[in-house]
């Protein structure tokens, strides 16, 4: 399995009220393609942070991030934006679907920002739709979708310009166990297609159906473990600096 | 790479359909004030238009003319006599020269003017009928050297000042008396009537006969003058003259003329045909009408002759005027004050505390003589003095002037020459008074739409700003997803765009409507004093025809609703073309804002 995504020495330090805090501390991690993995965590141990960082959305304050062969935090900003509608998609908790675009204009969304024209950008938007298992709702608007619905057409949308790796945060958060289990089948089904999925959740009973799970706690990778065995065991003895 | 911008205009069109109402509520103001744009592109360029049409080309004709007033030359003589009315004047013959030698003028026409009377006397001419028009072009081809220059046995030809020429009268409406409050505007509009004369422009060419020198007439009515104290306006008390009334005049005229005159010939009416061959609004005169010099000797004759062959008496008997009353001088000789197509009163004062009628012949034409002319409350007699006129023909010929300059573009040069050499001269001519409104307009729409804009730019900056403020998840979205921050700055200053068009398109469509109004009421207005030359005609009631007849004199146009509605595309084009461009320079503020907006937003919440 080759290489996805690769952190080495990574730590994100954010400023709180003047005050440095670290919200990844040293992060050492790989990410093979095509693997599943489940990051997990209480609030504030950095599972976002990682999200975000991986995503591109923001930048290590120290390490270097690979994604794919490509240096994350050597990329003009230009750059990682073409990296965010290309490279990766992004699934959120909120789904965040324009209310006023239908189902595969929505899908069709991030296409359009690459420039795919519109004839095209809706022909794929439909493929994808179908995917999913929305063939019946591509006209509708997502007030008249249901949370797993809704769900399904925000993965539909991060898969549009074909990424290589699917960014999850709390999808299956606001939706009940049957339409989570809708969700977690698409993103494995996914990932055996070779899109590397890395979600982040509170569900023990989700983060169980990915191959692997990290554990993240003020920062630190607690544990790996990858198909019941643990994969770095070892925890870092963490010096909490500063503090509120 | 950034998304196409008809996406991002079908986006920003979708995504405002969900606050539609927060939208055009925000756009209010501005679609109100491009309205007010779309009016101050409208109106004042359609009036400069229709003024331009109807009225410049005529006037261009004219403006090598210039009437320089005989009043530009004359200055008061102050003596202690005890006169009653405008003290008597001497003719300034140094600015004369200077004004009719100047080297913008090309030809001098020595022009007669104060013709009074001449209200009542067009109003009655009988062969005169207003119906037939003078066309500009007739009117241009009539506005040569012929028309200042008099041909003995022909008519004289006459320039009218329609803008004097206007008449008061009393709505008696069957009644014998009339109690005016001066004080209060409108009980006076509803008894009196002011005339003026209409459509002057139709006498041109016309001619006519008129009596000159005429015999003061009777009053209509006597005017006990109230005075309500202070500064208050006067009341007056009208009576109608009655049969005894006027024998009584009678009488008293008897007393005064008979003696030296025979009544019946002194009264005998001098008919003099003339020819109007122009008007002189816009010219600064004063004067009702003016007729070359060369007209006045024949004129002067014939006023001589009547006295003279109406004349009983040789010598005044100096010792009877004096009687017993004081001293009376009496002069023998002509007199002629400028005014010799007589004097013509409305009312004339009756003092109740003496018994004898008051005439005040003050401004008739007499030989040299001295008449009691007033008592004093004591009951002494005051006189007036007439004296013998020294004026001769040599005079009369330089006493106004028209003057033709070298060239119509010389205008201005000459009337800054004419003040610069203390010769008071105002062009009102409708090419500069044309030429200051449409500057006025021009400045006004200036600033209104640099006011405006700056106002429009600034309300939809407030929308657009807390649109972004308003949307910082959703953009973090839109960069989470992949939007570039040029794409997010596009989505702004699209948004800007749509609102500016919407409140575009709103603001001429409710701006038409405004416009509508306002010129159907301009329309009406204008129209009610079109073709009339004096402000009183409105009856003060219409303040925007009064306000466009000052302006305007005799000049005043009919207007047309649909050509005052047509506005200039062209200025208010590049104008809103200025506006965009302000407003999108300004919507740079919040559209780069809104492109600094990190990504990370999108799921910070969630840490």
């Amino acid at each position: 399995m080759s290489v996805a995504v690769e952190l080495n020495g990574v730590t994100k330090t954010y400023k709180k009220g003047g005050v440095a805090q670290d919200a990844l501390k040293n992060i050492n991690l790989s990410l093979g393609q095509g693997e599943a993995v489940a990051v997990m965590g209480p609030s504030g141990s950095g599972k976002s942070t990682l999200l975000q960082l991986i995503g591109g959305l923001d930048k290590p304050s120290l390490g270097v991030l690979n994604v794919l062969g490509s240096d994350v935090n050597k990329l003009s900003d230009a750059k990682r934006s073409k990296h965010r509608l290309q490279t990766v998609g992004f699934v959120f908790q909120q789904f965040y679907l324009q209310p006023f675009l239908s189902a595969i204009d929505n899908v069709a969304l991030p296409m359009r920002l690459d420039r795919v024209s519109a004839t095209k950008a809706r022909m794929r938007a439909s493929e994808l739709l179908d995917k999913v298992g929305l063939s019946e709702k591509k006209s509708s608007r997502p007030a008249q979708l249901s949370g797993g619905e809704m769900q399904r057409v925000a993965i539909a949308r991060a898969l549009a310009n074909a990424p290589q790796i699917l960014l999850a945060d709390e999808p299956t958060g606001n939706l009940d166990r049957e339409n989570a289990d809708e969700v977690i089948k698409i993103f494995k089904k996914l990932s055996s297609e070779g899109t590397t999925v890395v979600v982040v959740t509170h569900d023990e009973k989700v983060a169980q159906e990915f191959g692997r799970i990290i554990r993240l706690e003020n920062g630190s990778i607690e544990t790996d473990k990858k198909n019941g065995t643990v994969k770095n065991p070892t925890k870092k003895l963490v010096v909490k600096k500063g503090g509120k | 790479m950034a998304m196409p911008l008809g996406f991002a205009t079908r986006v920003s069109l979708f995504s405002m359909r969900k606050r539609i109402i927060r939208t055009i509520l925000s756009l209010l103001p501005c679609v109100l004030l491009i309205a007010i744009m779309f009016i101050g592109s409208t109106i004042p360029n359609g009036f400069v238009r229709e003024l331009d049409e109807k009225v410049l080309q005529k006037a261009q004709d004219r403006q090598q003319y210039l009437v320089l007033d005989q009043f530009m030359f004359s200055q008061p003589e102050f003596s202690s006599a005890t006169q009653s009315g405008p003290p008597p004047t001497t003719f300034n013959q140094e600015k004369y020269d200077l004004a009719t030698q100047s080297p913008y003028v090309d030809t001098v026409y020595p022009q007669q003017g104060s013709i009074s009377g001449l209200a009542s006397q067009i109003g009655n001419v009988p062969n005169v009928t207003l119906s037939m028009s003078g066309t500009n072009a007739e009117f241009a081809k009539l506005y040569t050297p012929d028309d200042f220059t008099y041909i003995e046995g022909q008519p004289i030809p006459i320039l009218i000042n329609p803008t004097s020429i206007g008449s008061m009268s009393y709505n008696w409406d069957g009644k014998e008396t009339l109690e005016i409050d001066f004080s209060n505007s409108k009980d006076a509009e509803t008894k009196q009537v002011y005339q003026t004369l209409r459509d002057a422009e139709k006498l041109i060419g016309q001619t006519f006969s008129m009596e000159f020198g005429k015999f003061p007439g009777y009053p209509e009515a006597f005017d006990n003058m109230q005075f309500s104290g202070g500064f208050g306006a006067p009341k007056s008390k009208l009576t109608k003259l009655t049969t005894s009334d006027k024998e009584i005049l009678d009488k008293r005229v008897q007393e005064i003329y008979g003696s030296y005159w025979d009544l019946n010939k002194l009264k005998a009416p001098i008919m003099q045909e003339f020819k109007v061959v122009g008007i002189l609004t816009g010219q600064n005169s004063g004067s009702a009408g003016m007729i070359p010099n060369d007209a006045i000797p024949g004129l002067w004759n014939k006023l001589t002759q009547r006295q003279l062959s109406a004349r009983t008496a040789k010598v005044l008997d100096k010792e009877l005027l004096a009687g017993d009353q004081g001293k009376i001088e009496v002069v023998d000789g002509f007199v002629g004050d400028g005014s010799f197509f007589g004097y013509s009163s409305s009312t004339w004062q009756k003092d109740p505390s003496v018994s004898a009628w008051q005439v005040d012949i003050s401004q008739v034409s007499i030989p040299g003589l001295l008449v009691e002319s007033a008592k004093n409350a004591r009951g002494q007699s005051e006189y007036r003095e007439f004296p013998p006129t020294t004026l001769t023909l040599k005079n009369f010929r330089k006493s106004g002037a028209v003057v033709k300059l070298k060239s119509a573009d010389d205008r201005e040069k000459y009337t800054k020459f004419l003040n610069d050499n203390g010769l008071f001269y105002f062009d009102n001519s409708p090419v500069a008074i044309i030429k200051s409104i449409r500057n006025g307009a021009n400045i006004f729409v200036t600033w209104l739409t640099i006011i405006l804009g700056t106002i429009v730019a600034l309300i939809l900056l407030t929308t657009v700003s807390r649109f972004v403020a308003d949307s910082r998840k959703e953009i973090g979205v839109w960069r989470a997803i992949g939007a570039m921050r040029m794409d997010i700055t596009k989505l702004v200053l699209v948004r800007m765009t749509i609102l500016l068009l919407f409140g575009i398109a709103a603001g001429i469509a409710v701006g038409y409507g405004l416009s509508a109004l306002i010129a159907s009421a301009m329309v009406q207005s204008v129209n009610e004093v079109a073709g009339s030359v004096n402000p009183y005609a409105t009856g003060g009631g219409n303040f925007i025809g009064m306000i466009v007849l000052s302006m305007l004199g005799g000049e005043v146009p009919k207007l047309e609703l649909v050509k005052l509605l047509s506005p200039n595309w062209g200025l208010l084009g590049s104008r809103l073309g200025i506006l965009a461009l302000i407003t999108l320079l300004i919507g740079l503020i919040p559209a780069l804002r809104a492109a600094r907006i990190s990504p990370v937003t999108a799921i910070r919440d969630s840490e």
